[in-house]
């Protein structure tokens, strides 16, 4: 009994001899002999398809229920085939109907859609064109849902871990333990360029990003335009910040007239100078840009989360010579502002510049809880490259 | 004034000039410069190749018209090989401003040698739903959840494609054109792989190729198209040759007169900066 | 009257006003500014009500999507939708001094959800895949040779990530060793910012290309 290898072998031989052969240039001929060739060898070799094996049906482990896991060993003819038919039943002598296909080199199927606690019954087909072999038939396997997700073990443990971290940390900030943070290269500028503004006669400008309240990067930008707005209530110098969202605008003005209470000049804060442009993100940064050209503010503040425009924003406070500290968490746009700004706070040096500034025993103690993890993390990879130069793939397994 | 003082102080505006002539000229002559095709580009065309004719493949329109001349030759294109492949096509957008963009685009396609497929059913166009990776778990609990209707209104059950196809795990796989966020970074690749599985391939704006080639080496993506030059490789595999392929000959000569421009600037900054500590006057660069 | 060629020539001419700017700030360039930021903000407000608000709020309170029917009763076919839409209207209250104690609990709602979600799918897609696969060898074996180049491919990713932690450590003050790892971590950063300010570079210039073949094919008709 010889199977689809020695068929499809003979046809491969066919196909070169005929192609190659110099002496039959005309293709009619070509075909001819190919047909030939094939019809000889259908005549005299007897094909059987393999089937599968070693097949095996079983509820999908760490799922919400509904679906049953089919695997299998791949036919010897694999290569032949179109793919696998997966095919159910709720009883073992069928008839079976198609539960779904894959494609040949695969020995796994997910069955979902299922009813929890009913039995159901596979086989799998090894399909070509106009022909299949049938595997044995594999169950029954019942579905049926988990209460908790095996796979996600260490997501678990990693979030409790950063979790238990943090809260410690948050705890003894709150008990008054002096917990030190270096002092970010930044905000030494903020000062300088509020004075140049002051000099000058001219607004500061600070932008608070593109993404509204519920964003922990806004958030923290929003404590530094306390810190400036502080600073130029002192000097006497005017503020703007043009929003792209209304919720970052009223908690702006929020924050912008307590910072000139605090700094005892009440009556010069002007709320008109905090105000919305617009949503729209390329519409945002042409109305900034107008702004920073008929203002001309001294110094131009980027904080906060940024997309495109921040280079728009970047170039155009450059070209009117204004200081520019820039401060982001988004990694695509770092470039930009450290070509086109005076001074950049990168990533994660805004969190740390915010919690500088307050001393809040939140903001110092999760940045002191994620200091601890990335020694922890420094730690693992030092371990680890260290164990996988070895072959032994004890961390890296922590991790998958 | 020295020659490499006046060029360190060039008026910006010369630069801006010298790079829009290079973009026209190298519009409007119609040279064409070689374009070789990038593992990663590849790695999408197989992905998609390697789906049997008839399988449903979910397709994100995941930008708006500022990202148009990146993404939309892309999405053309691979719209072009699912017809060719004869994938059942479910489109649909994260992007609000990116819905009427979805139906022009297949529009597009179709009349251009694929005038005999048939709405419902080999593509339907769900339209657009904001919420970014909400809309993607909602999606995989069950698809009429998120979307009742299609763009057109209609139910999804007086669609025939869609009578089979009820959740996200249903699509084998998920390419996404991604011009930010929501897209594959936040939506795709967290939920609709690594939650459930789904193979994620897709394009992305030059802007994020290289924040997006940690996922191409950990094979969380199958393959990633980058900018234009992404939509001009994948415009050579599927032989369909179009605006991104034109685009490439501008792209490439403008890089090489902005490469001239940092090499001289570079050059003459040094050179200036060594007078300037010898005690000669220095430049002081425009703002 | 041809809606299409009227579209391309305002198009035309809007993108024409604002590269006006590329000179110098101009009449020109304030009137499309102002345009696009008045037609963005109205235009969104419109896609929020069409888009957001009437299929995913109004339809669905009186409409049966699964039976395919309306229903007018007294209680909504989905009436539960309530519950989010007074948590949206309790975002109004910020402008209303007195009140706007109430928007924090839309807020506490609305960052719960999302880190909720988030959290989970940001570990299992950027943190712990990313750390996994930054576990490479020391020395890389094909064929049973080390090979210099993934060996050193290998050091050069393991040490770039060991660096930039050290820089973003805010513990320690950057002197001696940890003050070294920082230096190089900016090294390794500054490059990285290079590679991806390189692709920034040809995606603006892409925009740049779109916008002219936009000018001239769709408009000027010069371009085959």
């Amino acid at each position: 009994m010889q199977n689809y290898s020695r068929l499809r072998s003979g046809f491969r031989k066919a196909q070169q001899l005929a192609l190659n052969n110099h002496h039959f240039k005309n293709q009619g001929l070509r075909a001819l002999l190919l047909f030939a060739w094939l019809a000889l060898l259908a005549s005299t070799s007897s094909a059987a398809l393999a089937p599968p094996e070693d097949i095996k049906a079983f509820d999908t482990p760490n799922d919400a229920g509904g679906s049953n896991t089919i695997t299998w060993k791949a036919s010897p003819d694999d290569s032949l085939l179109l793919g696998y038919s997966v095919k159910r039943n709720a009883k073992p002598e069928g008839p079976f109907e198609e539960a779904g296909v894959v494609l040949k080199g695969q020995e796994e199927f997910q069955d979902a859609g299922l009813t929890d606690g009913q039995k159901y019954y596979y086989r799998v087909d090894a399909r070509v064109l106009g022909d299949s072999a049938s595997s044995a038939v594999a169950g029954p396997a019942v579905p049926s849902a988990q209460w908790f997700n095996l796979g996600r073990v260490n997501i678990l443990a990693f979030i409790m871990l950063f979790a238990g971290v943090v809260l410690w940390y948050i705890a003894r900030a709150k008990k008054g333990a002096k917990l030190f943070i270096r002092r970010i290269a930044g905000l030494d500028a903020v000062e300088e360029a509020v004075g140049r503004s002051t000099e000058m006669g001219r607004p500061l400008m600070f932008i608070p990003g593109l993404l509204s309240i519920d964003d922990v990067t806004t958030l923290a930008a929003l404590t530094i335009l306390g810190r400036v707005a502080r600073k130029a209530a002192e000097y006497d110098t005017p503020v703007l910040v043009p929003c792209t969202d209304p919720l970052v605008m009223t908690t702006a003005q929020e924050i912008v007239k307590q910072s000139y209470s605090e700094a005892g000049r009440p009556d010069a804060y002007r709320e008109g100078n905090i105000s919305y442009l617009t949503y729209d993100q390329f519409g945002y940064a042409a109305g900034c840009d107008g702004m920073m050209l008929r203002e001309k503010p001294g110094a131009v503040f980027l904080q906060g989360y940024f997309y495109a425009e921040s280079l728009i924003l970047a170039e155009t406070g450059h070209s009117i010579g204004a200081i520019q500290i820039a401060g982001t968490t988004a990694v695509d746009q770092l470039p930009f502002f450290v070509t086109a700004c005076d001074y950049t706070l990168i990533g994660e040096e805004m969190y740390a510049a915010s919690s500088y500034l307050t001393r809040e025993p939140i903001m110092l103690g999760t940045l002191k809880g994620e200091d601890l993890i990335k020694l922890l993390i420094v730690l693992a990879l030092t371990v680890g490259v260290v164990l996988e130069t070895f072959g032994k793939h004890w961390i890296q397994a922590l991790f998958q | 004034m020295s020659f490499l003082t006046k060029a360190l102080t060039l008026d910006r505006r010369w630069i801006f000039l010298a790079i829009g002539i290079v973009v026209i000229l190298f519009l409007l002559i119609p040279i064409t410069l070689p374009v070789d095709v990038t593992p990663e580009s590849q790695g999408v065309y197989d992905t998609i190749e390697a789906l049997p004719s008839g399988s449903p493949i979910l397709v994100a329109w995941d930008f708006d018209p500022a990202s148009k001349p990146e993404l939309e030759p892309m999405a053309l294109a691979v719209i072009k090989h699912c017809f060719r492949r004869n994938l059942k096509v479910v489109a649909m957008g994260l992007w609000i401003t990116g819905a009427p963009l979805i139906e022009q685009d297949i529009n597009q396609v179709k009349a251009n040698g694929f005038q005999n497929k048939k709405y419902g059913e080999d593509y339907v166009n769900l339209g657009v739903k904001v919420g970014g990776y909400v809309v993607v778990n909602t999606m995989a609990q069950s698809i009429k959840d998120a979307f009742p209707t299609d763009y057109f209104q209609t139910p999804l059950e007086q669609l025939p494609m869609m009578q089979n196809l009820k959740t996200l795990r249903d699509f084998p796989v998920v390419i996404s054109f991604s011009a930010g966020d929501p897209g594959i970074k936040d939506a795709w690749v967290p939920f609709a792989h690594q939650r459930y599985h789904c193979i994620v391939a897709g394009g992305c704006t030059a802007v994020s190729v290289s924040e997006f080639s940690p996922y191409l080496q950990t094979r969380q993506l199958s393959g990633l198209l980058g900018g234009m030059r992404g939509a001009a490789e994948y415009e050579k595999l599927v032989d369909a040759k179009a605006l991104a392929t034109k685009g490439m000959n501008a792209q490439s000569f403008a890089h090489l007169m902005i490469i001239l421009f940092i090499v001289f600037g570079n050059v003459a900054f040094f050179l200036t900066r060594r007078k300037r500590v010898q005690g000669a006057e220095g430049p002081r660069v425009q703002g | 009257m041809n809606w299409t060629l009227l579209g391309i020539w305002i198009g035309a001419l809007l993108t024409l006003c604002i590269y006006s700017f590329l000179y110098k700030d101009n009449p020109f360039y304030k009137f499309a500014e102002h345009v696009y930021v008045g037609i963005s903000a109205g235009y969104l407000l419109a896609q929020d009500y069409w888009v957001q608000l009437r299929p995913n709020l109004f339809l669905p309170l009186w409409n049966d999507y699964a039976q395919g029917q309306v229903h007018f009763g007294f209680i909504p076919a989905h009436w539960y939708l309530f519950i989010p839409g007074i948590l949206g209207l309790l975002v109004f209250t910020i402008f209303i001094p007195k009140v706007s104690w109430m928007f924090r609990y839309t807020l506490a709602f609305t960052v719960g959800v999302f880190s909720g979600l988030a959290i989970t799918a940001e570990l299992s897609a950027r943190v712990l895949p990313q750390i996994g696969g930054t576990l490479r060898p020391l020395l890389e074996l094909q064929n049973g040779h080390v090979s210099p180049w993934e060996t050193f491919c290998n050091l050069f990713l393991v040490v770039g990530v060991l660096a930039t932690l050290i820089y973003f450590f805010f513990s320690k003050e950057h002197k001696g060793f940890i003050g070294a790892g920082a230096k190089l971590g900016v090294w390794y950063l500054m490059v990285a910012f290079g590679a991806a300010f390189g692709y920034t570079v040809m995606a603006r210039i892409s925009l740049l290309i779109g916008r002219m073949q936009f000018l001239l094919g769709d408009w000027l008709h010069l371009m085959r």
